[in-house]
C-alpha cells in the first residue's frame, strides 16, 4: 500500500514535466505499467487461479479464501496465493498515481501490488512472516526466473529480508531499467538503520523529514552506485 | 407556495447566498459555481493532467454530509450499509505502521473506528465515516442528490486558484483549512490541531468560495474513473482525510485523486453531494 509525495517532487515533476513531450509520458506509461507486473510463482499456479475465481467479487465484497480451502493447500500453493491475491482493503489515499518520466525516478517507495485497492491481510501477513525462512526461499527460486515482480518486493519488503540483497542486486544487473529494486535495497537498509547509507544525500531525499511515498531521487549511475555500494556493505555486515 | 420556494430558491443563489433543501437539515448549504471554463490538473500527474475543462453550473454542498444526516436516511430507509453487511470497515489506531489499516467487523458508519472507540455521542455534526461509495450513492438517490464528478470536485475545490492548494503553494499553511495528521508516523496519536479522527464539520477556514473541509477530515467520494483504472470496482475520492499526513499520503490538496473498491469502507472516507437540478 503506498504512497505519494509532493512537496520536495513538486518543483522536480514541473521542471522535467514542462520539457515533457506525449512520446515521454508513453514511455513513462510502458514504465509504469511494466513496474506493476506481478511474478506468477509456478507452484500450483492454475489451481491457484482457478480458486480465487471462485472467491465472488459481489456485492458481498468476500476478497478470501475459506480458511478451511486455504489449510488445505500445500506450502508452495499458499506461497503462490499469497503472492498473486490481497485479501484486504487497501486505503484509499495509497496509490501511487502515474507520473511523468517514472522511468528515471528511484522513488523512496514501491507501489502496492495489488492495484492500490487491496493488500495482504493480517493472515496472509501472518503466514509470510510466520514461515519467513521457506518464503524467501520460494522467493529467491522465483527471482532467478526473470523480472523481479511487484510482490515478490513487497514481501521482501515485509520480510526485511537481507538475505536477498544479492540476489536483489543480480536481478538489477540483469535489468537495470528495474529502478524498483534499487528502491527496495535502499528499503532494506533504511529499515535496517544502515548508518552509512542514513548518512547519504540519497537517504535524506528519500527519507528525511520532507519525504514522502513518492519521493525520489534521479536514476543516475552514481546514485544508482551509492546505492549498490551500501547494500552490499549491509549484505556482508548482516552474514558476520 | 411551491412556486414560491423555487422563487426563494433562484434569488438566494443570484445573491450566492446558500440554499437548503430538504434531507439536509442541518449545515444543509450548497454553493453555486457558475458555468465557466476553468482549469484543472497537476503537471507531471498522468491521472490528472493540466487542461481546461468547460463546466456547466451546479451546486456543490457547503459541508461533507454529516453523520445526522446518514441517520436520518437510514431511519426513511431502513438502509444496511456495507460495512453492516459484510463486517469488514478498515479502522485505524495509533501504532500502525504507515498505511496499514485493521479491519474491524465492529466498525460501521453507527461505530466509525469501531465499537470499542464509541459510537456517534456528540459526533451528529460530523461527516459520516466508514461507508462504502456504493453506500454514498444510496444516501444520493434518497435525498435526490448526487456525488460530484472529479472534474466538478476539482473545479469547485480549486475556487478559480491554479496552485497546489487553494490558498497557494505554501503547504504550512494547511493547519488553517484541514483537519489532518501532523505527526511524522502515526505510531502516536496526534491532537495537535484538536482532532485525531474526524472534526465537526466546518471547524476549519473554508476555501474561497466558502466550501469547508475540501481538504481533510475525509476523503470525498467523486463519480468518474481516470486513465489508469483497471477494473470497475474502482471509485475514486479526493481531499485527503484527517489521516493524511506530509509524510504519507498528503493527498489534502487540489491535484490528487485517491482510489480504492467500491465496496470498501474506511473510517477516513466520506462524501458530499451537489445537486442534480442545474441552475
Amino acid at each position: 500500500m503506498k504512497k505519494l509525495l509532493y512537496l520536495g517532487a513538486v518543483s522536480v515533476l514541473s521542471a522535467i514535466s514542462f520539457a515533457a513531450p506525449a512520446q515521454s509520458n508513453s514511455a513513462s506509461a510502458r514504465y509504469d505499467e511494466s513496474r506493476r507486473v506481478l511474478t506468477n510463482p509456478p507452484y500450483g499456479l492454475r489451481k491457484v487461479e482457478s480458486l480465487i475465481k471462485q472467491i465472488t467479487f459481489d456485492a458481498q465484497s468476500n476478497r478470501r479464501l475459506a480458511a478451511k480451502t486455504f489449510n488445505s493447500l500445500t506450502f508452495d500453493d499458499k506461497f503462490t496465493y499469497v503472492m498473486i491475491h490481497g485479501e484486504e482493503f487497501s486505503q484509499n489515499c495509497s496509490g501511487m498515481p502515474p507520473l511523468t518520466n517514472e522511468q528515471g525516478k528511484i522513488f523512496s517507495y514501491t507501489p502496492s501490488p495489488f492495484g492500490d485497492e487491496t493488500v495482504w491481510s493480517d493472515t496472509q501477513m501472518a503466514f509470510l512472516k510466520n514461515n519467513r525462512s521457506k518464503v524467501i526461499g520460494l522467493i529467491r527460486a522465483c527471482m532467478k526466473s526473470g523480472r523481479v515482480g511487484l510482490n515478490l518486493k513487497e514481501a521482501i519488503e515485509v520480510l526485511d529480508a537481507k538475505e536477498l540483497i544479492p540476489d536483489l542486486i543480480a536481478a538489477h544487473a540483469r535489468n537495470s531499467s528495474d529502478n524498483d529494486i534499487m528502491t527496495v535495497l535502499c528499503l532494506l537498509m533504511k529499515d535496517g538503520n544502515y548508518k552509512p547509507f542514513e548518512s547519504t544525500p540519497i537517504y535524506v531525499k528519500l527519507y528525511g523529514s520532507e519525504s514522502n511515498y513518492h519521493t525520489f531521487v534521479q536514476a543516475t549511475a552514481s546514485n544508482e552506485k551509492i546505492i549498490l555500494t551500501d547494500a552490499r556493505a549491509l549484505s556482508q555486515s548482516s552474514k558476520k | 407556495m411551491i412556486v414560491a420556494a423555487v422563487v426563494l430558491v433562484l434569488a438566494q443563489s443570484v445573491l450566492g447566498t446558500n440554499t437548503p433543501i430538504p434531507k439536509h437539515p442541518n449545515t444543509s448549504a450548497f454553493v453555486l459555481v457558475r458555468a465557466g471554463r476553468y482549469r484543472i490538473g497537476k503537471e507531471g500527474h498522468l491521472d490528472n493532467p493540466p487542461r481546461t475543462v468547460a463546466m456547466h453550473s451546479f451546486r456543490i454542498a457547503k459541508f461533507d454530509t454529516t453523520n445526522s444526516q446518514f441517520s436520518a436516511f437510514v431511519n426513511a430507509t431502513g438502509c444496511v450499509t456495507d460495512a453492516e453487511r459484510n463486517h469488514n470497515a478498515m479502522v485505524f489506531k495509533p501504532g500502525l505502521p504507515e498505511f496499514r489499516w485493521i479491519q474491524d467487523p465492529t466498525a460501521s458508519w453507527r461505530y466509525p473506528n469501531g465499537g470499542s472507540r464509541g459510537d456517534l455521542t456528540g459526533k451528529a455534526d460530523h461527516p459520516v465515516t466508514s461507508i462504502s461509495y456504493h453506500d454514498a450513492l444510496a444516501y444520493c438517490k434518497w435525498a435526490g442528490v448526487r456525488l460530484p464528478t472529479l472534474d466538478e470536485w476539482e473545479v469547485a475545490c480549486r475556487a478559480g486558484t491554479t496552485t497546489d492548494y487553494f490558498f497557494g503553494n505554501d503547504e504550512s499553511k494547511i493547519r488553517e483549512y484541514a483537519n489532518i495528521w501532523h505527526g511524522k508516523d502515526h505510531l502516536k496519536p496526534d491532537y495537535s490541531d484538536g482532532y485525531m479522527y474526524t472534526a465537526p464539520v466546518g471547524s476549519f477556514k473554508p476555501n474561497p468560495w466558502g466550501l469547508y473541509d475540501m481538504y481533510g477530515n475525509v476523503f470525498q467520494f467523486c463519480s468518474g474513473h481516470v486513465p489508469s483504472d483497471k477494473s470497475k470496482r474502482v471509485s475514486h475520492s479526493r481531499g485527503g482525510s484527517w489521516w493524511c499526513s506530509k509524510n504519507a499520503c498528503c493527498y489534502f490538496n487540489s491535484f490528487d485523486i485517491g482510489r480504492e473498491d467500491n465496496r470498501a469502507s474506511f473510517s477516513n472516507q466520506g462524501f458530499r453531494v451537489v445537486l442534480i437540478s442545474q441552475l
